[in-house]
C-alpha cells in the first residue's frame, strides 16, 4: 500500500512540475524548444549504469554527469560505464542481487518491465522530452499500453554492395529481388568476390536473419502474436540461404559462425566482398570504410518478391528506469539533462548512431550520411521487443541459429529448436 | 572445519615438557596445545572460508532455486534444474568433448614435457633462452593468448593459413576455428601448448631433486640408461607426476578462456566443455543461472571424486610429516629410503628375482654393444652442436607465436586483415605502441595490477607459510583433511562461483575495491603456495631448528628467523606462481572491478576494450598485451634459476 502511495505522489509531483514547465517554458531567453525542465529543490543519489559503444564513451558521461552535478549540487550521480559483454553477464547478476542501477542502458526492456521492475516512461521523463521520440521508437518500447523503455539510439540496416566488383561481374544495378539477388552473387563469385557474405554466427544473427524473414513475409510471430519461428515461409527462407551457401557457393565458407563486423565487414573493407548486410552509418562507416578505399554504395534489402513492402530493420537500444529505489524524481532530473538537445546530439554525433528524437534528427539533416539513414526510419521494422521472451528467443537464435547452415542438418529442426524454445520461454 | 584435532595429544614432534607439572596447568596446557593448529592455519581457513567457502554455499543453493531469465529468483525449485540440465540434447555430447579434452589435454602436454624436461636438465649452450621462450606462453594470460591463436587461425586473414599456403600444402584457406572439423583440435592444440610450460617446470624440479650419485652407481652396476630411467628417473619423478597430473586435470578441466575466447561465439555446442556449457547456459543459451549453477555442482562433485580416486591410488604420503606433494622422502632418513627404492627397482632387472634370464638377457644386449659404440663416437663431438640446434627449435616452437603478435602489433587495420596474411606489415606502425596509451588508460591498468597482484602476493605468502610450515612440520588430526581443502578449493573454476563472490563483495561494499579483490585473489592462489612450500619445508632437515630452539626461540621466530632463509627458492617460487595467476587472473576482476568510469580494472580486463561488441582491434590489443606481458617475464626470466631449485624439494647442501 505504502509503496502505491508513494507512486501516486510522485506522479502527482510529476503532473505539477510539468505544468509549471509548460507555463515557464516561453519565459526562457530564446525560447528554444530544448529549455530544460527545472528540477531545483531535489537531492539524493541516483545509480546510472551506461553501455560502452567505443573507447569515447566513458569520457562523455564522466564530462555530462560532471556538469550535470555542477548544476544540481545537490544531486548525486554514481556512473559506471560497461562494456557491452560484462553488461550482458552482470545485468541479471545485478537483479540477482537486488543491486539493480536506478537507470541501465540495455537492448531489451521487455522482460524486466513484464516482471514488474520499471517505472513507465511517463513517470522519469517530461513531456516535452516524450514528444520528441519517433512514434514508431515510441511503439515498440510500449507494453500493454505502457511505455516502458526510453528510446536511446538506433541503426538502421541495407544491402552494402562494392562498386568496382559489381562492374567486374557485369551487374548493371543492386538487386531488388531474391532471384536477382542469388544470380548477382553468383556471377560476383565467378569474377572472384566472396557473391554475399552471410553473417549468421551469434554475434547479430537475429539481425540478419530478421532481414531475410521479413523479406519473405515471414516473421518472428503470427497475426495473433503467438511465436512462428518454425514457420513454412520460414523454414523457405532458410532453405533459399542454405542453398545460396551450399549449393550455389556464393556465400563466404562456414556463414553459420562468420560474424558481421569481424568477418563481413572486415572482408569487405578489403575488397574482397561483392554483397553484405551493413548499417549505412555508424560503426561500419567509422571503424572499416573510413580508412578503406573501396567504393561501396547501399539500397533496400531485396524481396522474395515485390509485392512484399520495402522495409529495413531497425535496431533501437533502450534507457530503462527500475523502481526498487524510488527515485522517480531524481531520474526524470537525470533523464532531462541527457535528452537536452545539446547533450543528446552531442553523444550521437559522436557514436555515429541514428538519434531517437525528432530534434536531433532535424538537426542532423544536413549530413548526407545521417540523412541517408534517417530517411530510411520511417520504413523501419522492430524486433519483437514487446514480447517478455524476447531476451531468451534473441540468445537462443545467436547461439543456435548458425547451426542451421551447415550441409546435413535439416533446418527444419533448428527451427522447431528455436521455437520450442521462444514458447517455454526459457 | 574440525582441525582443532579431537585428539589430546595430537601434536607429535613437540618435545615431551622436561619437568611435570601440575595437574591444572598440564590440562590448560594440553587444551592450548590442541588450539595451536588453528593459531598456524587459522588465516589459511579464514581465507578459504571467504573465498571459496561462502561462494560455494551460494552456488550449491542457487541450483536449488528457480531464477528467471533476468535473475529473478521464484523461489525453491527442488531438483528441477538438475531435471532440466539431463534433459538438454547437447549434453551427452558435451561431456564427450570435456572427457576427450581433459584425457588429451593433460595425456600429451604430460608425454611431452617428461622429455622436454629431461633436455632442458643438461646442459648445453643457449639453454636459459629455451628456459626463457617456454616462459612466454606461462606468462601471457590465457586471453591474450587465446586471442592470438584465434588471429592466427583465422581463415582468409590468418596466419597459419598464409605459411601453409606458401609451402603448398594448402590451395585455399581453411577456416581452422569456424569449421566443425577442426575447430575442436585447434583448441587442443592451444592447450598443450600453454600446459607444457608449467608441467615442464614440474618435471625439472622433479629431476634435479635426483641425486647424481644414483645414476653413478647404476652405471657402476652395469645398468643402461633404459634401465636408469626406468628404475631411478621414473620413480623418483612420481610426486613430480602427481602434481603435474593432479594440477592439470584440474586446470584444463577448468579451462575457460581458452575455449570461450576461440570458439564461444560460434553458434552450437561442438566445442564446449561441462565449463563453457555452464556458462552458456546461465549466460546465452539458456539465461537460466539455475540450472548453470546445477551443472557447476556436478562440475565440482566430478573433479573431486576423479581428482580424489587419483590422489587414492598414487597416494600422498600422508602417514609420514613432511613428505609434502613435491618432496620424495624427508629428513635425515631420506637417502636412505632413495637408495633402497632404487636397490628395489633396478635389482629385479640385474640378477635377483629373475635370475634365470640372465644369460638370455646378456646374449640380447650383447650386438647392440656395436651400434652404441658407433652411436657414441657420433654422439660425442656432435652434441655441443646438436643439442643447441635441438634446443633452437623448441625455443622458436613456443616464441613463434608471440613474434607473430608483435608483428601484428606493427600492423595497420588494412595490413591486419589483409588475406593472405602478411608476414610483415607493409609500414611498421610503431607509433601504436605511443598511441595504444592513450587508447586506453593502459598506465592505469598496469598500476592496477602491480598493486593488486603484489599485494596478493604478499597476503598469500603471510598466510600459506605458515600454515606450510605448521603441516610440514607436524601430525595432527586433520592434518590430511587441511590439505585435501586446499585441493579442493582449486577445483571451483571462479566462472561458477562469480555469482557468489559479487553477492558476497556486494554485501560488503567492496566493489570496485583494492581490498576485495586482493582478498579473493589471494584465497585463489593459497593453494600452490602452500603446497610447493610444504613440500619444501619438508624436506629441510629438523636438525636445523634443534639449535635455534635450544637457544630459546619459539617456534614463530625459529619459522621466520632460521626456516625462512633456508626456504628462499620455495618462497620466491610461490612468490612467482602467485604473482603471475593474480596478474593474468581475468573473470573475477572482471566482475567486480570493472570501473572504466574511475579507471578501475586490472589489465587483462582493460585491454579487452580492444575487443568490443564491433570488431577486435588486433594491433591495438597485441600491443597492450605484449606491454603486459614484458613486466612478467622480465621479472621471471632474473628469478628463473630460483624457481628450478625451488620446486626442487630437497637441493639444501
Amino acid at each position: 500500500m505504502s509503496k502505491k502511495s508513494r507512486h501516486i505522489a510522485a506522479a502527482a509531483g510529476l503532473g505539477t512540475m510539468s505544468l509549471g514547465l509548460a507555463l515557464a517554458a516561453p519565459a526562457v531567453a530564446g525560447g528554444t524548444a530544448s529549455a530544460t525542465p527545472s528540477h531545483a529543490g531535489l537531492s539524493g543519489s541516483i545509480n546510472v549504469v551506461m553501455a560502452q559503444y567505443s573507447s569515447l564513451t566513458a569520457p562523455y558521461w564522466k564530462s555530462l554527469v560532471k556538469a550535470f552535478e555542477q548544476k544540481y549540487p545537490s544531486i548525486h550521480v554514481a556512473l559506471r560505464v560497461i562494456d557491452w559483454n560484462t553488461l550482458l553477464q552482470q545485468v541479471p547478476t545485478m537483479i540477482q542481487t537486488h543491486t539493480q542501477p536506478d537507470i541501465l542502458n540495455f537492448n531489451n526492456y521487455s522482460t524486466y518491465a513484464s516482471a514488474g521492475l520499471l517505472f513507465p516512461a511517463q513517470q522519469v521523463l517530461s513531456a516535452q522530452v516524450e514528444a520528441d521520440f519517433f512514434p514508431a521508437f515510441k511503439k515498440s518500447d510500449t507494453l500493454k499500453g505502457t511505455q516502458y523503455g526510453i528510446p536511446w539510439i538506433a541503426s538502421v540496416r541495407a544491402l552494402g554492395y562494392n562498386k568496382a566488383a559489381f562492374v567486374k561481374a557485369g551487374i548493371s544495378s543492386p538487386p531488388k529481388t531474391w532471384a536477382q539477388l542469388e544470380a548477382d552473387a553468383i556471377k560476383a563469385t565467378k569474377a572472384g568476390y566472396v557473391g554475399y557474405c552471410l553473417p549468421l554466427g551469434s554475434e547479430e544473427a537475429q539481425a540478419e536473419w530478421s532481414l531475410w524473414m521479413w523479406s519473405n513475409g515471414g516473421n518472428w510471430v503470427n497475426a495473433k502474436g503467438q511465436w512462428a519461428i518454425n514457420s513454412p515461409q520460414n523454414v523457405a527462407t532458410l532453405n533459399f540461404l542454405r542453398k545460396l551457401a551450399n549449393t550455389d557457393q556464393a556465400t563466404q565458407p562456414n556463414p553459420g559462425s562468420t560474424d558481421r563486423t569481424s568477418g563481413c565487414w572486415a572482408e569487405f573493407a578489403t575488397g574482397k566482398v561483392a554483397m553484405t548486410e551493413i548499417m549505412p552509418l555508424g560503426t561500419f562507416q567509422t571503424s572499416f570504410m573510413a580508412k578503406s578505399n573501396v567504393k561501396w554504395a547501399s539500397s533496400p534489402w531485396p524481396r522474395s518478391s515485390l509485392k512484399i513492402p520495402a522495409f529495413t530493420l531497425g535496431v533501437q537500444d533502450v534507457l530503462m528506469a527500475f523502481k526498487h529505489s524510488g527515485h522517480a524524481p531524481l531520474d526524470k532530473a537525470f533523464l532531462d539533462f541527457v535528452y537536452q538537445k545539446g547533450n543528446y546530439l552531442n553523444f550521437v554525433k559522436r557514436e555515429g548512431f541514428l538519434p531517437a528524437t525528432n530534434s536531433a534528427s532535424s538537426a542532423l539533416k544536413n549530413n548526407p550520411v545521417d540523412a541517408t539513414g534517417i530517411a530510411l526510419l520511417p520504413k523501419a521494422k522492430f524486433y519483437p521487443l514487446t514480447n517478455p521472451n524476447w531476451t531468451v528467443v534473441q540468445s537462443a537464435v545467436q547461439s543456435q541459429l548458425g547451426t542451421a547452415m551447415a550441409p546435413g542438418t535439416n533446418p527444419k529442426t533448428v527451427l522447431d529448436s528455436l521455437q520450442r524454445d521462444a514458447v517455454s520461454g526459457r | 572445519m574440525h582441525i582443532a584435532g579431537q585428539v589430546a595429544g595430537a601434536v607429535t614432534t613437540t618435545p615431551a615438557p622436561p619437568s611435570a607439572p601440575s595437574r591444572g596447568r598440564r590440562r590448560h596446557r594440553r587444551a592450548l596445545r590442541r588450539l595451536t593448529p588453528l593459531f598456524w592455519l587459522g588465516p589459511s581457513l579464514l581465507l578459504i572460508a571467504a573465498v571459496v567457502a561462502y561462494p560455494a554455499v551460494e552456488l550449491v543453493r542457487t541450483s536449488l532455486q528457480t531464477i528467471s531469465s533476468i535473475g529473478l529468483n521464484e523461489g525453491f525449485a527442488g531438483l528441477q534444474n538438475f531435471r532440466n540440465l539431463f534433459s538438454e540434447p547437447a549434453l551427452p555430447h558435451v561431456v564427450y568433448n570435456t572427457i576427450l579434452w581433459v584425457v588429451l589435454v593433460v595425456g600429451v602436454t604430460i608425454l611431452v614435457s617428461l622429455p622436454l624436461a629431461q633436455f632442458l636438465n643438461k646442459a648445453f649452450f643457449g639453454r636459459r633462452l629455451v628456459r626463457w621462450a617456454l616462459i612466454i606462453p606461462w606468462a601471457a594470460s590465457l586471453v591474450m593468448t587465446a586471442t592470438l591463436w584465434r588471429y592466427i587461425y583465422e581463415g582468409s586473414y590468418g596466419m597459419l593459413n598464409a605459411v601453409l599456403g606458401d609451402l603448398g600444402l594448402i590451395h585455399k584457406p581453411v577456416y581452422w576455428y569456424q569449421s566443425q572439423a577442426t575447430s575442436f583440435w585447434c583448441l587442443v592444440f592451444v592447450g598443450i601448448v600453454v600446459s607444457i610450460p608449467f608441467t615442464t617446470y614440474v618435471f625439472l624440479a622433479g629431476l634435479q631433486a635426483i641425486p647424481r650419485d644414483l645414476y653413478e652407481a647404476a652405471e657402476v652396476d652395469g645398468g643402461t640408461p633404459w634401465q636408469a630411467y626406468r628404475g631411478i628417473t621414473l620413480p623418483l619423478l612420481r610426486p613430480a607426476l602427481l602434481v603435474a597430473v593432479v594440477l592439470n586435470t584440474i586446470y584444463v578441466f577448468n579451462s575457460f578462456p581458452i575455449i570461450w575466447v576461440i570458439t564461444g561465439k560460434i553458434p552450437g555446442d561442438f566445442t564446449d566443455t561441462t565449463i563453457t556449457f555452464m556458462y552458456k547456459i546461465a549466460f546465452t543459451y539458456r539465461l537460466d543461472p539455475g540450472e548453470a549453477a546445477a551443472l557447476g555442482v556436478l562440475n565440482v562433485a566430478f573433479l573431486i571424486v576423479v581428482v580424489g580416486f587419483y590422489v587414492r591410488r598414487v597416494g600422498i604420503s600422508s602417514e609420514e610429516p613432511g613428505a609434502g606433494l613435491t618432496s620424495v622422502g624427508s629428513g635425515p632418513g631420506r637417502w636412505a629410503t632413495l637408495r633402497e627404492r632404487l636397490a628395489d627397482s633396478l635389482v629385479p632387472l640385474a640378477n635377483r628375482t629373475r635370475p634365470a634370464f640372465l644369460p638370455v638377457r646378456r646374449a640380447l644386449t650383447a650386438p647392440w654393444q656395436g651400434p652404441k659404440r658407433v652411436w657414441a663416437s657420433l654422439w660425442r663431438p656432435g652434441r655441443p652442436y646438436i643439442l643447441p640446434l635441438i634446443g633452437l627449435l623448441i625455443a622458436a616452437f613456443f616464441a613463434l607465436p608471440y613474434l607473430v603478435m608483435l608483428d601484428s602489433s606493427l600492423k595497420s587495420n588494412i595490413d591486419l586483415f589483409h588475406s593472405p596474411a602478411l608476414y610483415f606489415p607493409t609500414k611498421a606502425e610503431w607509433g601504436n605502441f605511443a598511441s595504444v596509451w592513450s587508447q586506453i588508460p593502459l598506465a592505469s591498468y598496469m598500476v592496477n595490477s602491480l598493486v593488486i597482484a603484489g599485494l596478493a602476493t604478499l597476503l598469500v605468502l603471510a598466510v600459506s607459510l605458515p600454515a606450510a610450515y605448521y603441516t610440514a612440520r607436524h601430525r595432527f588430526a586433520g592434518r590430511k583433511a587441511f590439505l585435501y581443502l586446499i585441493l579442493v578449493t582449486q577445483m571451483f573454476a571462479p566462472v561458477a562461483l562469480v555469482v557468489g563472490i559479487y553477492r558476497e563483495v556486494l554485501s560488503v561494499n567492496g566493489q570496485n575495491t583494492y581490498w576485495a579483490l586482493v582478498l579473493i585473489d589471494s584465497g585463489f592462489a593459497l593453494a600452490f603456495a602452500t603446497w610447493i612450500m610444504n613440500g619444501y619445508l619438508a624436506s629441510i632437515p629438523v636438525e636445523v631448528e634443534e639449535a635455534a630452539r635450544v637457544d630459546g626461540a619459539g617456534p614463530l621466530r625459529t619459522m621466520l628467523r632460521v626456516v625462512l632463509p633456508l626456504a628462499k627458492p620455495a618462497v620466491v617460487t610461490a612468490v612467482i606462481f602467485t604473482f603471475i595467476q593474480v596478474w593474468n587472473e581475468f573473470v573475477v576482476a572482471e566482475t567486480i572491478f570493472n570501473d572504466p568510469t574511475t579507471n578501475r580494472e586490472t589489465l587483462t580486463v582493460g585491454i579487452n576494450a580492444f575487443v568490443g561488441l564491433y570488431q577486435t582491434q588486433y594491433n591495438y590489443l597485441f600491443v597492450a598485451s605484449l606491454i603486459g606481458i614484458v613486466p612478467v617475464v622480465i621479472l621471471f626470466a632474473a628469478i628463473e634459476r630460483h624457481l628450478v631449485s625451488g620446486l626442487t624439494a630437497g637441493s639444501i647442501k
